[in-house]
């Protein structure tokens, strides 16, 4: 079984390669179809003519678009993913500063997904059609159809505004000064370094925006726990343990839910691209300086390199992220070690 | 029966987690109460947990690109490096009148050419090295040579040859034709004096990335910390050679959301707001909110319509006068800029240099506006395009108010919203009919907005965005540019604004006052008319 797991890896991690590329061109060719002078933009409305003809000669843009993905790639090949025009600065150095905010965002809401998104689909199962049942699709209806800024503004009128428990924007109360860095995530780093003050602010400053970018999600987990568990609770090993008398939680968790979870954990890793993509427009809402903010900040300077940066970032997390999940089955599913 | 119980421990956690938040509730009628202006007001009692006298909380919606003085065209970087870095001349206060700063004093040789200037010989940069003559010719020269926004506005002024250093503290300057407003561009923040020590760090790209993130002045303040898309923190510099900075520190936030900044701002955990990102209705919502003052000052801001007379209908000067005649100012000033806004007839604003008073207003007449649609042929009516950029309610309300004055007279107005990339692609190449752009000029002389809307060399992308070619308005121009008589000069500008009053290839909509909410404990803050994101940050103080 060992064996075969490292080949569906290493399979799986050589398919990486076309994908990205393919993704690269993709993204490479729809920013560039954006019209807008990226020179101008550097340069401001009050640039001379000159002046941009000459940065334009200078970052290549004069050149053909498929000279310009060449160079882009050439570049890649050798750990280089460019400068950023909006920062300045490389972009893999942007990377790495704005990507930890991200991350610690995108993995909060996973935790509360699935603390909350898998409970309610097990009651919700077994309470089908009662009220529990009714309460928890509709709110599941809702997180999947809510837009994440309206809710995210929503949250923010009812928290910050009215109640006042829960900060508005940031990643600390101002004046803080981030813990000593190690990861990048605050909370974790406050954790590493037993800074209580700074993990308080950090967490209550993940809430608001931690809430909304989960809604969606926890909606998708729990319409899909819900299904799948019923589909399992139908099944003929589930009413042999009823009928040998088993306590009806062992029932639920212990036989039922080992099947049940399986096609749940596909979905999380969906889930977890889902996020991160979302994030984009949370951290916005909540002035959450992550890689949404900077994607944002590209697109509207044409930050070519920065746009490409951000986006094949997030689309190797997202199959790395699948690729764990898949593996996972190797170690969950026993049917697998027997083939 | 397990279950039963789990299901009650859970309903339990909800209500206590409803309880919890219900105990909140304190807070919460805090927060509404500041919001209604006749309540007490919490915020602004005496004792606002917030106030802090040594600490400046300044909030923006725009992310700072970078720091490079030389290589920045936005203004959120502007605000920050005209605190970490000195100039020869600056400006300070609501004072458009360049001063004294690195430069105590300088001669301008008689034929406007040669610029001597004596530097102070107490100006230190943050690492102890003195300002010298050699930092000055450094500086200029980094900056044309970067080519970018600074070079812009020096690269046909002045060359690298342009400089002599006659001692440590004096050093001339050499233009390369004489151009009026020199001493104006060298307030600006492009005109920034840079360590030299940055030339061991110039990589191939002029140290463009080094200084990105890191300051090398000798200005008021030091750059602490700087958490990008979050904070950027300043601290005085003790040891600044001019007059000691007021505040200890300057944090400067960057709030995403407007509507999150009033409320920190009502909060009091913010003292000012950029100016650009509340909308004048909803200043007209906070005027009256105890704690908070909204200051208003007149800018050099102006509001302007650029017809493309390259396109079309508007080719016909019949049709561009009739388009004039057709809208009705006053209704536009008082319900898009609630009356806070004077109508002006040409591009310089008034209260610079060089204003005509005296260019012609094209008055409201619907009837004035048919006839000339008739005689340019178009009695039947015509349809025509309106570009405007998103995010902006201003220019959002005047283009629907626009489109509803224009179909009084059968002209068939479509509004078009693009991102602000593509307006600007847009605007530039020519592909408009009607655009709507807001603009203030770097330093207060007329020569800057006249040559960007009036010479020909300027048509697209120099951002005459009317595609205007007029021979005479060219040659003014190129004459009070290399002219030194201010009298002339000034004969020169307010002829170029009747000439493009009478062709109007521009429609000066409105020059909108400067309005800005901040604490009414903040003290000493000015709005100046032209470098509008200009906060003396050394100057101000708080006071409950």
């Amino acid at each position: 079984m060992r064996m075969d797991a490292l080949k569906f890896v290493g399979k799986r991690l050589l398919l990486m390669i076309p994908i990205l590329i393919g993704i690269s061109i993709l993204t490479f060719a729809i920013s560039n179809t954006i019209p807008g002078d990226p020179a101008r933009l550097i340069l401001g409305p009050k640039a001379t003519p000159e002046g941009l003809e000459a940065l334009r000669e200078d970052m290549g843009l004069n050149d053909p678009l498929y000279v310009q993905y060449g160079r882009y790639m050439g570049g890649i090949f050798q750990g280089d993913l460019g400068q950023s025009t909006y920062s300045q600065k490389p972009v893999s150095a942007d990377l790495i500063r704005y990507s930890p905010a991200t991350f610690e965002l995108t993995l909060f809401a996973m935790v509360i997904t699935v603390l909350i998104g898998i409970p309610l689909g097990i009651i919700s199962a077994s309470k089908k059609d009662k009220i529990a049942d009714q309460i928890t699709r509709i709110f599941a209806l809702i997180g999947v159809a809510m837009p994440a800024f309206w809710l995210g503004l929503l949250l923010l009128l009812l928290f910050y505004l009215k109640l006042g428990v829960f900060p508005g924007s940031g990643r600390l109360d101002s004046g803080m000064s981030p813990p000593t860095y190690i990861t990048g995530m605050y909370t974790v780093d406050a954790l590493l370094t037993g800074n209580w003050p700074v993990f308080k602010a950090a967490v209550m400053h993940l809430v608001l925006p931690g809430i909304t970018l989960a809604a969606i999600t926890i909606g998708m987990i729990t319409r899909m726990t819900r299904s799948s568990m019923l589909e399992v609770l139908k099944s003929d090993y589930i009413r042999t343990a009823h009928a040998k008398g088993a306590p009806e939680n062992r029932v639920l968790y212990g036989h039922a839910l080992r099947n049940g979870v399986m096609p749940v954990i596909t979905l999380l890793g969906m889930a977890f691209g889902h996020a991160l993509g979302g994030s984009v427009l949370v951290e916005s809402v909540f002035s959450w300086p992550g890689l949404g903010r900077y994607a944002v900040n590209a697109i509207t300077y044409l930050d070519f390199p920065a746009v490409m940066g951000v986006t094949l970032l997030i689309a190797i997390l997202f199959i790395l992220v699948n690729l764990i999940v898949d593996t996972l089955y190797f170690f969950i599913d026993p049917r697998l070690k027997h083939n | 029966m397990g279950l039963k119980n789990q299901w009650f421990k859970l309903l339990m956690l909800l209500v206590i987690a409803a309880l919890i938040l219900a105990g909140c509730q304190n807070y919460s009628e805090e927060a509404e109460e500041s919001d209604s202006p006749d309540s007490p007001d919490a915020a602004a009692a005496e004792d606002n947990e917030n106030f802090d006298p040594d600490v400046f909380n300044f909030a923006t919606n725009q992310d700072i690109p970078h720091l490079d003085p030389h290589g920045s065209a936005a203004n959120t970087s502007f605000r920050v490096t005209y605190m970490l870095y000195d100039r020869l001349v600056t400006y300070e206060g609501a004072s458009t009148e360049p001063q004294p700063m690195l430069a105590k004093s300088w001669d301008i040789s008689d034929d406007g050419l040669e610029y001597t200037f004596h530097l102070v010989d107490n100006a230190t940069f943050h690492d102890g090295t003195p300002v010298t003559a050699e930092a000055v010719q450094y500086s200029f020269t980094r900056a044309i040579e970067l080519g970018k926004s600074a070079a812009g506005i020096f690269n046909k002024v002045i060359d690298k040859d342009s400089f002599e250093i006659i001692d440590d503290h004096t050093i001339k300057i050499t233009l390369k034709t004489p151009f009026a407003p020199f001493i104006s561009t060298l307030g600006t923040v492009f005109a920034s004096i840079l360590n030299p020590s940055l030339e061991e760090n110039h990589g191939d790209d002029l140290g463009e990335s080094f200084i990105a993130e890191t300051e090398l002045g000798s200005g008021p303040y030091t750059l602490e910390s700087w958490d990008r898309g979050e904070s950027l923190v300043l601290k005085a510099n003790p040891d600044y050679w001019g007059e000691a900075p007021t505040m200890e520190t300057v944090n400067i936030q960057f709030v995403t959301e407007a509507s999150t900044a009033r409320l920190m701002l009502e909060k009091g955990e913010i003292d000012l707001l950029d100016n650009t990102i509340i909308s004048p209705e909803v200043l007209g919502q906070m005027e009256g909110t105890e704690g908070i003052t909204i200051e208003e000052a007149t800018g050099y801001q102006i509001d302007y319509m650029p017809m493309n007379i390259e396109s079309g209908a508007l080719a016909d000067v019949k049709v561009r006068q009739a388009i004039a005649h057709s809208i009705n100012y006053d209704a536009l000033l008082e319900s898009v800029y609630l009356g806070s806004a004077e109508r002006i007839g040409g591009a310089v604003p008034a209260g610079m240099f060089g204003y005509n008073p005296d260019a012609k207003m094209y008055d409201y007449d619907l009837d004035k506006a048919k006839a000339l649609l008739k005689e340019a042929g178009h009695e039947e009516g015509l349809s025509l395009e309106i570009a405007i950029s998103e995010d902006n309610e201003v220019r959002s309300n005047t283009a629907l108010l626009l489109q509803s004055d224009l179909a009084k007279v059968g002209v068939d107005l479509q509004i078009k919203t693009y991102a602000w990339p593509t307006f600007l692609d847009l605007v530039t190449s020519g592909k408009h009919d009607f655009g709507l752009v807001s603009w203030t000029p770097d330093y207060p002389d007329p020569d800057y907005n006249l040559w960007y809307f009036g010479h020909s060399s300027s048509k697209g992308p120099g951002f005459n965005l009317a595609f205007y070619e007029n021979k005479d308005v060219d040659a003014l121009l190129e004459e009070a540019r290399s002219n030194t008589d201010e009298a002339l000069r000034e004969e020169n500008y307010k002829e170029i604004q009747s000439i493009m009053a009478e062709e109007v290839p521009y429609i000066f909509v409105a020059q909108p006052n400067l309005q800005t909410p901040l604490r009414s404990w903040v003290k000493g803050y000015q709005l100046n008319p032209m470098n509008t994101w200009y906060v003396p940050f050394n100057k101000m103080t708080k006071e409950q």
